[in-house]
């Protein structure tokens, strides 16, 4: 039984997290930083996590404001209590 | 047994923690080396963070402004904090370094480009006290160089307080190291590496290394009412269970895999470190009487880093350890171009089979996974051989 948790968005610098932060903090998009998960790799290390009803939304905002090519989108997909990300 | 972080990846629990500091309003010192007196660090009120220095992502960023042939912990410390992927640098105020070897002392020139950079000079030998004088001074040179770049003032009574509150952390990291002591040894490689991580990129680190000291307590009186035993000098024992083995040679984080876990794999238990992360760094106090830039000064130098020449420290220490971690085998790590390191193991490698009595493997490598096969062949037949 396959449930898309949540997305993140992972980035390759860390001044891209810190912008991309306060644009979540500025739209009141609900969200949290956390580690990138070891099983995404292109990362500086941290990435931001939201809820799915947000994704079309943080898509244009991220894709608006940040240079192609350093932000990374991932799927959270819980199965049978086991968390696995796919790259969309 | 003794892990404490969360999802046990310290590093990037580490950056989260680093953010909300930044947030708060304190301020980031980043650090490299352990010739950095911390405590000036930590009696500025700031934050002292160990730069990202340890990947291959790091190396292969470096290479892009740094010439190939360079060690890659030079060359993954510029390109982490250069492509901006290491959180640590980017939350950092400003970097203390040390003019270790040639590679990193020519980098740090790159460095100070992207961050207010303090290079401390460091002496090229100990043979007389002139070295220490200088050193001291660099030490005055750094407060000063702190002060004016956080805008604060490190007093006597704060440095004094840091000096006893570091000492207390090493007495605690002994306590954890001599885990090591037992025989058999109930702590894998891997387990101790993540606790190590977890403590190193606490920043409450006294309080977390104050409860793992706890917890190792706890594991030797265990382990001892089970029947094992604890190693040291004239310690009579018979056959280890599992050859036990004692990692020497350059920093070690980012060869991990391929040379400590790849070792466990192959049968041995890995007891000891003699390099920067290990005991030899953490044995020597800060004293804590008298003058305490000279004391700092004093305590560095006895690193028995193989930038020394001579460096004589290192013989001393290393039997030391073979002795009361009762080793097996010496493994000397160099890190590719590493001069001072890859020259020193001739003289160590020696002294180990000679004086020591011990067989010796050294393995010279890098980030890349492209030896690790050849790694694994060299491992197994090392272990192989004292089964």
């Amino acid at each position: 039984m396959q449930d898309p948790a949540y997305f993140i968005v992972s980035f390759d610098r860390t001044a891209a997290t810190m912008e991309a932060e306060r644009l979540f903090k500025a739209r009141g998009i609900d969200h949290a930083i956390m580690p990138t998960p070891r099983a995404v790799q292109a990362s500086c290390g941290l990435s931001i996590r939201f809820s799915p009803e947000d994704l079309e939304q943080v898509k244009e905002m991220i894709g608006a404001a940040l240079e192609e090519g350093i932000f990374h989108f991932y799927q959270a997909v819980k199965d049978n209590g086991h968390t696995s990300f796919q790259q969309m | 047994m003794f892990i404490m972080a969360g999802d046990g990846d310290a590093r990037k629990s580490g950056f989260i923690r680093m953010k909300e500091l930044k947030d708060e309003g304190r301020r980031v010192v980043g650090t490299y080396c352990s010739y950095t007196p911390v405590e000036l660090i930590e009696a500025a009120g700031a934050v002292q963070a160990t730069l990202c220095a340890v990947s291959q992502d790091g190396v292969l960023e470096g290479e892009k402004t740094l010439p190939q042939n360079l060690c890659p912990m030079v060359k993954a410390s510029y390109g982490m904090a250069a492509s901006d992927k290491c959180p640590y640098f980017h939350f950092s105020d400003m970097v203390v370094a040390e003019t270790t070897c040639d590679g990193k002392k020519k980098m740090l020139e790159f460095l100070s480009e992207l961050r207010p950079t303090h290079v401390m000079q460091l002496p090229q030998g100990l043979s007389s006290d002139e070295a220490v004088n200088f050193w001291t001074n660099e030490m005055h040179r750094a407060k000063d160089a702190i002060e004016r770049t956080l805008g604060v003032e490190i007093t006597e009574e704060a440095l004094h307080e840091a000096i006893r509150r570091n000492n207390e952390e090493r007495r605690d990291m002994l306590e954890i190291y001599s885990v090591g002591q037992l025989e058999p040894c109930p702590v894998s490689i891997r387990e101790f590496c993540e606790a190590m991580d977890g403590a190193g990129f606490a920043f409450d680190k006294g309080a977390t290394v104050h409860r793992m000291a706890e917890r190792a307590r706890e594991i030797k009186e265990e382990a001892l009412r089970n029947g094992a035993i604890l190693t040291g000098k004239g310690v009579a024992r018979g056959k280890s269970k599992k050859p036990r083995i004692l990692i020497t040679g350059c920093p070690n984080v980012g060869v991990r895999e391929k040379i400590l876990y790849a070792l466990e794999d192959a049968g041995a238990s890995i007891v000891a470190f003699d390099s920067c992360n290990g005991v030899k760094t953490m044995r020597e106090m800060v004293a804590e009487e008298g003058d305490p830039y000279r004391a700092m000064a004093e305590k560095t130098l006895k690193a028995n880093c193989s930038v020394m020449s001579p460096n004589p420290g290192r013989y001393v220490s290393l039997k030391e350890a073979c002795e009361e971690f009762g080793i097996d085998g010496v493994v000397e790590i160099v890190l590719q171009f590493c001069h001072t390191y890859a020259i020193e193991a001739v003289r160590i490698g020696k002294f180990v089979r000679e004086e020591l009595g011990l067989p010796y493997l050294e393995l010279t490598s890098d980030y890349s996974d492209s030896d690790q096969a050849q790694m694994a062949t060299r491992i197994n037949a090392f272990v192989e051989m004292m089964l």
